[in-house]
């Protein structure tokens, strides 16, 4: 009798160890989780900030009326122009075009597009972060690389977290942690090339 | 019970063997030594029955109260100084993060190499001044702080030991040089150094709220492209202009000219960091008149059916007061103002007295610096002693030099029916606009409005005339001061308006440093020829934008509601209309 209660009380003791193991470690991943979704919060938040300030100054009125002159035909309204309710006008809508479509010589939309974006202009690239393409990715290629170069030392499986630019633009942990990534990422860099 | 348990040990050790001789006084400590442990088991079980009965509550019974899921609390990334947006929410001043560049020197290994590198990717910096920065004992070096993310992305990439960013906030003014007089900018280090980002200094320092102001940058814009184009054509050195809401005070545009790009402050010249509307002071001329007549005619003094000889210059000292179009007769003070008559406005003055002139232009606000929350405000240039001499000029806007902003604000208090309120750059949230003061009553405030409108229909401000919003104004021009006198060539030409006349909303001040006519203007470059134009431009943009219908001017109501009768002949044949 005494050995079964014996057996039993172990039996509980070992399932209750093995329970608060579980929750432990699910704690902690979720605790993990939780704080790389802080990051990208905050990551999105910075992002949301430089794109406010993007929108506003793509939105300047000087700005948007050039790119009215340049691209529509439109033109600011006369105070004649302005009656109670356009439904007693049997007039069409103007059309948007700055020239009467022509199907022998179509607008170039992309072009028009890379104007109303301000892709070429300095003075938005000082604001803007750069554009998220694949070759400004140098260490998205880093796990064929690091496998093709020896001499990487063993830790730069864990330390070349950074995956993509705009994580890597946001990992300022000062000059040490600067140093290793900068110590990792230079041999990537020639392997890569 | 420690101390029970104590005194009882020995004798259970000792038990098997003294049984037999257990008796009295030893059976008896034994007997308390057994209770003694009873009572600290019975204590114990009790301690353990409570942890298990509160267990078993928390676990089962109270599981809906205490149990419930808590959201752990999010990240946010704080900025170290709050936005400044217009009245619409659009961006003016905003921090984005930045990373800045420093080095510590001493784990540069090659400093001519690392400076080489490192110009090929900010081209600015100057080579020798790098190697040097890279070649101290210093342990902490600026290189260049605020980097664009394409430069930190290239820097990143040199792999030069040594270097490293310090993550920081840039301030970011998106709309420029539209609003750099007003909005002003901040150190490298986010400190506020002029305009509002001075004014505002601890309210956006920590602070993740924007601040809001007055100003509209859709009108601010409109006033700043037709004054840049004004300027232009009549080649004048500055211009100025206002933008003011009649009923609130608030502020929703203005312009100083030539201005400045925020970025390029530190080579901008002191002329376009200068702000013209609210340091700059000026003489305004005869936009003076419409004080000078509200005055008069709200302290009783004459009535818009009287009039004065204006057949005669006005000899005073050795000034000689003349009238820039001389009718040379009789006028009613309808013809007074409509003819922007010096002679009559002085007569006006005169029968009113320096004491009251002075009591109205204070409560207007022209005798003290403007209330608007700018650190760059200028201080009236008041005459002192006040003789009768500068009663006469500043009878017709010469003598006491103000600044454009405030010109606004007191017209607004002239049209507005009356009542004074301090002109703002804050965006009022609250429904009803601030008390303010009573300066003159309703029905002088109303012939005003009429008075103004009619200086549009027939007199020097025709050109002003925006079609549909019965724009009322009156033209200035005054010869600046130069040495002991005033400059013949040398002109302030200004337009003040306010729109629409039957019930005014805004008050629009326009005003041209120096304008030359030309020929589409006779040479003429006075207020009714060079800025009028610009104010009817700026009414014809910015009617739509603030959604106000155009006003048939020929409708019965408006005729009536800005109507004056010009002569007594007019008066005698035309049904009277009481002003």
């Amino acid at each position: 009798m005494i050995r079964l209660g014996v057996l039993m009380w172990v039996w509980l003791i070992a399932g209750a160890a093995g329970v608060l193991f579980h929750v432990s470690y699910d704690v902690t991943s979720l605790e993990d989780d939780l704080s790389a979704l802080n990051r990208d919060i905050v990551r999105e938040q910075e992002a949301i900030r430089v794109l406010r300030a993007e929108w506003s100054y793509l939105n300047q009125p000087e700005r948007l009326r050039n790119l009215a002159e340049e691209l529509t035909n439109l033109v600011p309204i006369a105070p004649a122009q302005v009656i109670e309710s356009a439904t007693v006008l049997p007039m069409p809508l103007p059309t948007l075009a700055a020239v009467p479509a022509d199907p022998a010589n179509p607008v170039d939309m992309e072009l028009v597009l890379a104007r109303i974006v301000g892709a070429e202009d300095p003075a938005l690239q000082a604001i803007v972060l750069p554009p998220r393409t694949p070759e400004r990715r140098p260490l998205a290629a880093a796990p064929g690389a690091a496998a093709a170069a020896p001499s990487t030392t063993a830790a730069t499986p864990d330390e070349s977290v950074p995956t993509s630019e705009s994580e890597e633009s946001l990992d300022r942990g000062g000059l040490a942690s600067l140093l290793t990534d900068l110590g990792i990422e230079a041999p990537t860099e020639e392997v890569a090339q | 019970m420690t101390v029970g348990t104590e005194m009882a040990r020995p004798d259970l050790r000792a038990a098997p063997a003294r049984r037999v001789r257990l008796s009295g006084q030893a059976a008896e400590a034994l007997d308390m030594g057994r209770v003694r442990l009873a009572i600290t088991g019975v204590v114990f079980a009790l301690a353990f029955v409570a942890v298990g009965a509160r267990l078993f509550d928390l676990s089962v019974i109270a599981v809906g109260d205490q149990g419930r899921p808590m959201a752990a609390p999010a990240a946010y990334a704080p900025v170290a100084r709050a936005d400044i947006t217009d009245r619409n929410g659009v961006l003016l001043a905003t921090s984005v993060p930045t990373a800045s560049l420093f080095a510590d020197p001493a784990l540069v290994i090659d400093a001519d190499e690392a400076a080489r590198r490192l110009t090929a990717i900010l081209p600015e910096l100057d080579p020798d001044w790098l190697r040097g920065q890279l070649d101290t004992d210093r342990r902490f070096v600026w290189i260049k702080r605020g980097l664009t993310p394409t430069e930190q992305y290239e820097i990143n990439r040199l792999g030069i030991p040594g270097l490293a960013f310090q993550s920081e906030e840039r301030r970011v003014y998106p709309t420029g040089a539209l609003s750099s007089h007003i909005v002003g900018y901040t150190d490298v280090d986010g400190a506020g150094l002029t305009g509002m980002e001075l004014t505002l200094d601890g309210q956006l320092r920590g602070a993740q709220e924007p601040v809001a102001l007055s100003l509209d940058v859709r009108l601010q814009e409109v006033l700043r492209e037709e004054i840049a184009a004004a300027m232009d054509e009549f080649q004048a050195i500055g211009g100025a202009g206002v933008i003011l809401d009649v009923d609130s005070g608030e502020l929703l545009a203005m312009v100083s000219l030539p201005d400045f790009n925020p970025y390029d402050r530190a080579d901008a010249p002191e002329e376009e960091r200068f702000n013209r509307s609210t340091l700059g002071l000026y003489e305004m001329g005869s936009t003076f008149k419409i004080f000078t007549t509200a005055m008069a005619l709200d302290a009783g003094v004459t009535s818009v059916t009287s009039g004065y000889d204006a057949t005669h210059p006005i000899r005073v000292g050795r000034f000689t007061i003349n009238d820039f179009h001389p009718e040379s007769r009789w006028l009613t003070v309808p013809e007074i103002f409509m003819y922007s008559s010096n002679i009559g406005s002085v007569h006006m003055a005169l029968d009113l007295g320096t004491a009251g002139q002075q009591d109205y232009l204070r409560r207007l606000g022209l005798l003290d610096p403007s209330p608007v929350e700018m650190p760059e405000v200028g201080r009236p240039l008041v005459p002192d002693p006040w003789r009768e001499v500068n009663t006469m000029t500043i009878a017709f806007g010469h003598g006491l030099a103000v600044s454009p902003v405030q010109l606004a604000g007191a017209v607004a208090a002239t049209v507005n029916g009356g009542i004074m309120r301090p002109t703002t750059l804050l965006h009022r949230t609250e429904a009803t606009p601030p008390a303010g003061e009573r300066v003159i009553s309703e029905a002088t405030s109303d012939t005003v409005r009429r008075l103004l409108r009619l200086v549009v229909q027939n007199g020097t401000g025709r050109n002003a005339d925006a079609e549909g919003y019965l724009v009322g104004g009156k033209t200035g021009t005054a010869e600046k001061v130069s040495g002991n006198g005033y400059a013949r060539s040398a002109l302030v030409s200004s337009f003040v308006a306010a729109f629409p006349m039957n019930d005014p909303r805004y008050v629009i001040f326009v005003m041209l440093d120096e304008p030359r006519g030309n020929e589409r203007t006779f040479g003429y470059a006075t207020g009714g020829w060079v800025a009028a134009p610009v104010v009817r431009h700026v009414v014809e943009r910015i009617g739509p934008m603030v959604g106000l219908m155009p006003i048939d001017a020929d409708a019965p109501d408006i005729q009536e509601a800005l109507y004056v009768a010009v002569t007594p002949e007019e008066r005698r044949v035309t049904p009277a209309v009481s002003p």
